[in-house]
């Protein structure tokens, strides 16, 4: 659609800059996004308007995602790119030529080889470990306000495998930790280190992963933690003892886990909770009764419909499936 | 309006999706088309946040193709005979909500659904009318438009990045395309639960050593040449390979073979290709694939509407109900939105061959878990379900309803490659009401 009004002067920017070295998302085009874009384009609510303009924020890599606006190795195909390089007379043009645009041409070059080389947020993963592997004293880590997540913390931790994700464009500081295509692979040591990023970390799934008791220990020092799924994990009681500071915890799957009915008293002093997931574990209905009278609003879910009889006979802790 | 407005077609087919084909056909090589939906892919393919926190990160969509009736399913009308016929109606765990008797076990786990019961399409035959369910747009012939799926991946992107994030069970393969958005977005078509996903395992006469070795010659061989053209297709055929490779060796793969599950739990599904399609999607939902669709056809009911409705019941009632509780019982409820679509309701007037025809103006659709209501029905037809008393939802908003579940910006914009602008649901709006 546009690549034909792209001027001469920007094709041969481009081939210059193509045979340098990769575009840095963090020094080169974040500065221009927020010099030329955020005003408009900002996930941060300011005086005038709650949303950003079009729902589209592009002050974090998280806001520009969820804008699919990028076409990760062809900018002709991004919107991001395409623009930014429309004519001056186009009224699609970004930023409007009222408002700051259009961008030169540099930083269109720069954008356009940005995408084209997959548009990536972080250079390498795993990089200046050194620096943070000493800091896993989080209590006072803790004690600070929620703040921009440790950039080398989530890279690290992406290097081994997790996946680290925003809890939502809004809510870029709160993270995500999961082990989605390696929790076979993925033990206390990898989960240890979740322990960098520990202030911002809301939601952990642990499911299927090798984490032990020893492993919770580190769990529970995420005191901001609302979720956490440990389902067909090896865990016993003597874990779940480790996660009595949580106290914001909402959500818990303990569902194909070695537990029993004497972690219910440990449970019922998270008046926090809203679910308890225990189906295929030594909890039994009568410990769940009782656990209800603590948390009588909270889901608690041992085998579902029971009133209908039809799906009790699958209760059965020896039969080990195979995922 | 341009005599080239043909070329701008976006889903003709291209030089890979003949490559794709011709592979297909002679070398038996199906693994290619999978990873239509992973070529290119960076870190930037995987999954966008939500718009808003703890939004449903996956969807099992039951395509109920051919028109199920809505009289003799989830919106009876048992005060008029003349309509009900010989269907029984029954309580539900949803205070009062009834379903048809052909739907007992449904009617157990009845307080996770909402029924969309003032459903209306404009599209009165099979094929436009699945046409308008899976992609919010009636056909044109200039354009393809994408379906749901594609939207989902073309808005957020994939979760599990070593598998596909779109994968479709039974029925049209049209369902699964990626529409103008292209082959990368479209879906992983699976012919039936059972055979899990063909050609992605090493065969048996190479051995790992062998295989290694060969790929390594491959490198040696190819770096040369990719050390001349950097080009952005050369990069994209390699990333196929490194794409392929790393399928083969995942525990991923594990996710698309049923037979790793226990037979009670197979049972549990019902031991029928749509109640293995529905096990085999919660297993690839375990593994964070975003859309899965399963097909449960047959609901053309023209002749015996009574008879072939109660067979298509005693189906799809043991896979919805055993979908839902084992969902829920594993703690993915929440997490993930149950959608049951089809492309029209029935006629409530029952004709000459105890059949039902084909109904666009009233049916019934659903969804369970992925943060709506239970036991909530969204809309009322009249008392002979004859035509939407309040609370009309168009196939659009049913899609913009589900990627609103998912955290999705509904609104956003795509542009075609011909420069027209489409959106998930055709501008409509979700219907927000359904959320708890």
């Amino acid at each position: 659609m546009s690549s034909k009004f792209i001027s001469p002067v920007l094709c041969l920017l481009s081939v210059a800059l193509s045979s340098g070295q990769e575009v840095d998302y963090k020094k080169q085009i974040a500065p221009i996004l927020s010099s030329k874009c955020n005003s408009c384009h900002t996930a941060k609510k300011r005086e005038t308007d709650k949303k950003p303009k079009a729902g589209l924020a592009l002050d974090t890599p998280g806001g520009i995602r969820a804008g699919g606006v990028l076409e990760p190795g062809d900018a002709s195909s991004s919107e991001l790119y395409v623009r930014v390089s429309l004519p001056k007379t186009d009224d699609e043009l970004m930023p409007p030529t009222d408002d700051g645009g259009p961008l030169s041409a540099k930083e269109i070059a720069l954008i356009k080889k940005w995408i084209d080389d997959g548009a990536r947020f972080s250079s390498g993963s795993g990089q200046g470990l050194g620096e943070i592997a000493a800091d896993l004293d989080v209590a006072k880590v803790m004690a600070m306000p929620m703040r921009e997540p440790n950039a080398d913390g989530v890279a690290h931790l992406e290097g081994l495998g997790a996946t680290v994700s925003q809890l939502a464009v809004n809510l870029p500081q709160q993270l995500a930790v999961e082990w989605i295509s390696t929790y076979h692979k993925t033990t206390d040591k990898e989960i240890e280190q979740i322990l960098h990023i520990a202030p911002n970390v809301v939601e952990v799934d642990l499911s299927r992963t090798k984490v032990t008791d020893e492993g919770l220990k580190h769990i529970g020092k995420l005191a901001r933690l609302t979720h956490l799924n440990l389902s067909r994990t090896q865990i016993t009681d003597k874990g779940v003892a480790h996660l009595s500071g949580l106290r914001y915890l909402e959500y818990l799957n303990l569902y194909g886990t070695g537990v029993s009915n004497d972690i219910l008293p440990v449970l019922a002093k998270h008046r926090k909770l809203k679910a308890v997931y225990a189906w295929k574990t030594k909890i039994t209905q009568e410990g769940l009764s009782k656990l209800r009278k603590a948390l009588p609003d909270a889901k608690l879910v041992l085998e579902t419909d029971a009133k209908s009889n039809r799906y009790d006979n699958l209760d059965n802790p020896d039969n080990k499936f195979d995922f | 309006m341009s005599d080239n407005s043909l070329f701008q077609k976006g889903d003709e087919v291209s030089r890979r999706q003949f490559m794709i084909g011709a592979a297909h056909s002679y070398l038996g090589v199906s693994v290619l088309p999978m990873l239509g939906a992973t070529v290119g892919s960076s870190d930037l393919f995987a999954a966008a946040p939500p718009m808003r926190p703890r939004a449903a990160k996956s969807v099992i969509f039951l395509n109920m193709s051919g028109g199920m009736s809505h009289l003799d399913t989830f919106d009876p009308k048992p005060e008029n005979q003349d309509v009900q016929g010989p269907t029984p109606v029954i309580d539900t765990t949803a205070d009062n909500v009834q379903i048809s008797g052909f739907l007992p076990k449904t009617a157990a786990v009845m307080k996770h659904i909402t029924l969309f019961r003032g459903m209306r399409s404009n599209q009165g035959a099979h094929e436009q009318g699945q046409y308008l369910l899976h992609r919010s747009y009636a056909p044109r012939g200039t354009i393809v438009h994408p379906s749901l799926g594609a939207w989902i991946m073309r808005l957020s992107g994939r979760r599990n990045t070593t598998i596909p994030g779109f994968v479709s069970i039974g029925g049209s393969s049209e369902n699964a395309t990626g529409g103008f958005m292209g082959a990368k977005y479209g879906g992983v078509p699976l012919g039936n639960a059972n055979s899990g996903l063909k050609d992605s395992k090493r065969a048996h006469s190479v051995s790992k050593e062998a295989f290694d070795r060969r790929l390594s010659l491959a490198d040696k061989m190819n770096a040369d040449f990719h050390g001349r053209f950097k080009q952005k297709q050369i990069k994209t055929y390699h990333g196929l390979y490194d794409e392929a490779i790393k399928l083969m060796t995942s525990e991923d793969l594990k996710a698309f073979d049923i037979k790793h599950e226990d037979n009670k739990v197979r049972d549990f599904y019902g031991n029928n290709s749509f109640g293995q399609g529905c096990l085999l999607a919660r297993r690839l939902v375990e593994h964070q694939v975003r859309f899965v669709e399963v097909n449960l056809g047959g609901w053309d009911t023209h002749n015996d509407n009574f008879v072939a409705v109660e067979a298509r019941c005693q189906i799809l009632d043991q896979a919805l109900a055993g979908l839902i509780s084992d969902l829920e019982r594993r703690g993915m409820l929440d997490s993930t939105l149950v959608a049951l679509g089809t492309e029209f309701g029935r006629t409530p007037d029952i004709n000459g061959n105890t059949g039902r025809d084909h109904f666009p103006r009233a049916f019934t659709t659903l969804m369970a878990g992925g943060g709506v209501k239970g036991g909530f029905v969204y809309g009322e037809t009249d008392r002979k379900a004859h035509t939407v008393k309040e609370g009309i939802v168009t196939p659009g908003m049913f899609n913009a309803t589900i990627g609103h579940a998912l955290g999705l910006p509904t609104e956003r914009v795509v542009t075609s490659p011909s420069g027209r602008p489409f959106t998930i649901g055709d501008e409509a709006k979700p219907v927000k009401e359904v959320f708890a």
